[in-house]
């Protein structure tokens, strides 16, 4: 009887405890909570969001905390798009200059900002009234979504950080056991790797590179080596200075993996995603990318692959620099919208720490929704998210605070074809002359600014 | 006679508006554009401009052959041309070829034969993305089914035969290798990219051939026979010429095709290895939609291969409706 009467309590106190904690999430659900209008003075209104891929596991599951969660707090629907991301770009162009777009909302990455900003609605004063924390985000993602003189009045605020990947080693736990080897720290230990592997008589590549012409995949580890050896694409007048004494080292280095044998020679023609296969596969010992294929690589067929996966920082240059490319789709509000202040209200929601660390805790139990991709360092170095994630959030934080971005010029865009072209010259021929195709490259940049008026 | 004339034009309006919206005003639009210099994300002055004091303004100074004279001094689209005439001349000789091949070895009609038509027309099903897609994995030298039937099957036996060659006193040929990268060398990826596009149109081609082979009288081929002619000499001097005038058609119609070639090159090759398999459309696009959006010169640039392309289309159009063409 006594046996019962605890129970019994013990039901009670449980259903109390319940009941207050469905309680505390619902407060997490009010609008004050985000900051939001009270009263739903939007009710009704139906916002577009211009976005690609929902097989995006974060585009999928916001999209649906947008319906479960957003829209009855204060009435406002809003459809995300599902443009596939072969024809985004111009997609993006057409719409972003187009006076009477359908679309309110739009993401981009952050390569084409340049292009679409003049569309774009400023947000210095709603991040000043939400008493946004842009410390919060890498100064990479911060650069990718702003124009003009950071901290000066020409800052111009055109997006918020949405989706931000940083550049992860991945490796074989198990290969580098055997060498009694530590992960690569910089590129010319992932040499060093590659001689040990070498020496030992390992048949798997030290390195899947990808020097491949996919847009602009085969520039991401170039600029690696580039800012850690010391240099830029350009100097402060916007002169292309990759080609200098410091460029050519950083690309002799880069290609080196290529024509000393440490990758296979058909990463001449294989993209980011190609390479990856080379991991996952079983055929590579590390590779360089970005931090969302990591459960992949957990999820590999392959056990060897899957039982021995590595992460750690991108590496960085061997008595300078450790800095890698943080790739950034920023969200904001075209500014023909209709229905600004609506989609301001979505903004905030959409790119609020309680909703992004939400997105990565994914509460729906589904693995369909699974994902690991934050912006901020504050839901990066979350305790629970490092738990989940094996630590991946701190990694991506330690290699966030020194990332950088592309340059933020509408020329930019013209440049990567040159660049990219440049590369995969050196990579195909391995008798190239690297000065030589840099030199032209440089030419060839120097003539695209120059007709910009850059040198006027 | 009036009253049918109206009921003629009403019963057409609908197709012809939907004509006029969906290719007449994109072309002539395109046409408009070619003369300006129009990039998407800057404003421009347009030579037709609509309200203020009056309803149209012309203003021709606004006009420019700017982007005409600009690309035939641009080395990447010089360069384009170059590899769309080189993809054409290899896919349309080879689809031909190969299509006239494979319809004389199935001109028998019988159980295998007819399994066979079946299939060929599979690989012209299938869209050219997904079969440049294919076809980069096929050539992947770490799986590609193709990478390793030319291993075994061209690669091997050439190197026995060298092997035996070696062993002689004199023989000092290398051997051939089987770690080529398809798609990482300048003249194989731009071979292997039209074998895509020979794989997905002989089929067609075959069908085609065979269509036409079908129509002969076979008294001609009896009575040549019968004067002595071996089975070379009935290919070449009475099959071939009999074919002549569907030949044609097919070089035509298969030349129109190859030189608008675009999905494959996006999807197999990005354009590469450096710039030898970029093709006129895959440029166009780069310039208009992915590198400068440079509408303008886009339009302008297509508008050659337009250009190109109608007066092929003609001589097509104007072969097919020659009174005597089946008699040519």
């Amino acid at each position: 009887m006594k046996a019962h009467r605890i129970l019994l309590v013990v039901l009670c106190l449980a259903l109390v405890l319940t009941a207050l904690g469905a309680q505390a999430q619902d407060d997490n659900m009010n609008p004050a909570t985000f900051g939001l209008a009270e009263g739903k003075p939007y009710d009704g209104i139906t916002l577009k969001f211009l976005i690609c891929c929902n097989t995006a596991q974060q585009f999928a599951l916001l999209d649906k905390m947008t319906a479960e969660e957003f829209t009855p707090m204060t009435g406002i629907t809003v459809e995300w798009g599902d443009v596939p991301f072969g024809t985004y770009q111009e997609t993006l162009y057409l719409e972003a200059s187009n006076p009477n777009t359908e679309y309110d909302i739009a993401a981009w990455v952050d390569a084409w900002g340049t292009n679409v900003k003049d569309f774009l609605y400023p947000l210095n004063d709603f991040v000043a009234q939400y008493e946004i924390d842009m410390s919060d985000y890498s100064p990479a993602y911060v650069g990718a979504s702003t124009m003009g003189t950071a901290g000066t009045d020409n800052e111009i605020i055109y997006g918020l950080p949405f989706r931000g990947h940083p550049q992860i080693l991945y490796y074989r736990t198990d290969v580098l056991e055997q060498l009694g080897m530590e992960p690569p720290a910089t590129w010319q230990d992932l040499t060093r790797l590659g001689e040990a592997m070498a020496a030992a008589g390992m048949e798997i590549e030290p390195s899947a590179m990808y020097y491949g012409l996919n847009v602009d995949q085969n520039l991401f580890n170039w600029y690696s080596h580039l800012w850690g050896a010391g240099t830029d694409l350009f100097d402060e007048n916007w002169e292309p200075i990759f080609n200098n004494e410091i460029g050519y080292e950083a690309t002799v280095q880069y290609l080196s993996y290529l024509r000393d044998g440490y990758t296979a020679e058909q990463s001449t023609t294989l993209n980011e995603g190609d390479a990856w296969q080379e991991v996952i596969d079983g055929r590579a010992a590390t590779y360089v990318g970005w931090w969302w294929r990591y459960s992949s690589m957990l999820g590999s067929a392959v056990p060897e692959v899957a039982n021995n996966a590595g992460i750690a920082p991108a590496p960085g240059w061997e008595g300078g620099l450790t800095a890698s490319y943080g790739y950034l789709w920023p969200v904001g509000v075209f500014a023909q919208s209709e229905n600004v202040e609506a989609s301001l209200q979505f903004l905030r929601w959409l790119t609020h720490p309680i909703t992004e660390l939400r997105s990565v805790s994914n509460e729906t139990g589904d693995p369909a929704y699974d994902n690991n991709v934050a912006v901020r360092f504050s839901v990066l170095r979350d305790p629970n998210y490092n738990e989940r994630f094996n630590n991946l959030g701190n990694v991506a934080a330690d290699i966030l605070a020194d990332a950088r971005t592309i340059p933020l010029i509408p020329e930019y865009t013209e440049m990567i074809p040159v660049l990219s072209e440049a590369i995969n010259e050196m990579a195909v021929d391995p008798n190239a002359d690297i000065q030589a195709v840099l030199d032209r490259a440089a030419e060839d940049v120097r003539d695209i600014m120059d007709s910009a008026g850059y040198y006027d | 006679m009036y009253k049918s004339k109206w009921i003629v034009a009403a019963l057409l309006a609908p197709g012809l508006l939907v004509v006029a919206l969906t290719t007449t005003y994109p072309l002539l639009a395109a046409l408009y554009f070619s003369f300006h210099n129009y990039k998407l994300t800057r404003p421009v002055e347009w030579a037709i401009q609509l309200g203020g004091d009056s309803l149209v303004t012309f203003n021709s100074s606004a006009l420019t052959l700017d982007n005409y004279i600009e690309a035939f001094t641009d080395d990447r689209f010089i360069n384009s041309v170059v590899v769309t005439a080189e993809f054409t001349f290899i896919s349309v000789g080879l689809s031909v070829v190969i299509g006239l091949a494979i319809a004389l070895l199935l001109q028998k009609d019988n159980l295998w034969s007819r399994m066979t038509k079946t299939i060929l027309i599979l690989p012209f099903a299938i869209s050219p993305a997904l079969k440049g897609y294919s076809w980069r994995f096929m050539l992947n030298e770490n799986f590609g089914i193709f990478d390793l039937l030319i291993d075994v099957f061209v690669a091997g036996p050439i190197n026995a035969l060298i092997s035996i060659w070696n062993a002689l006193p004199f023989g000092d040929v290398p051997l051939m290798s089987t770690t080529i990268v398809w798609l990482g060398d300048s003249f194989w990826a731009l071979v292997m990219l039209a074998f895509s596009e020979t794989w997905g149109w002989a089929p067609l081609i075959a069908l085609m051939f065979i269509g036409a082979l079908g129509s002969i009288d076979s008294h001609i081929f009896e009575s040549a026979r019968i004067d002595g002619a071996n089975s070379w000499q009935i290919f070449t001097r009475v099959t071939l010429p009999i074919l002549r005038p569907v030949i044609l058609v097919i070089v035509m119609l298969k030349t129109i095709f190859s030189l608008k070639m675009f999905d494959q090159v996006v999807t197999m090759t990005g354009g590469g290895p450096v710039r030898a398999t970029q093709t006129i459309n895959f440029y166009v696009h780069q310039v208009g939609f992915v590198r400068g959006l440079e509408i303008g010169y886009a339009s302008a640039l297509s508008y050659i291969l337009v250009f190109v392309l109608t007066i092929l289309a003609a001589g097509y159009v104007m072969y097919l409706l020659k009174p005597d063409y089946s008699r040519s």
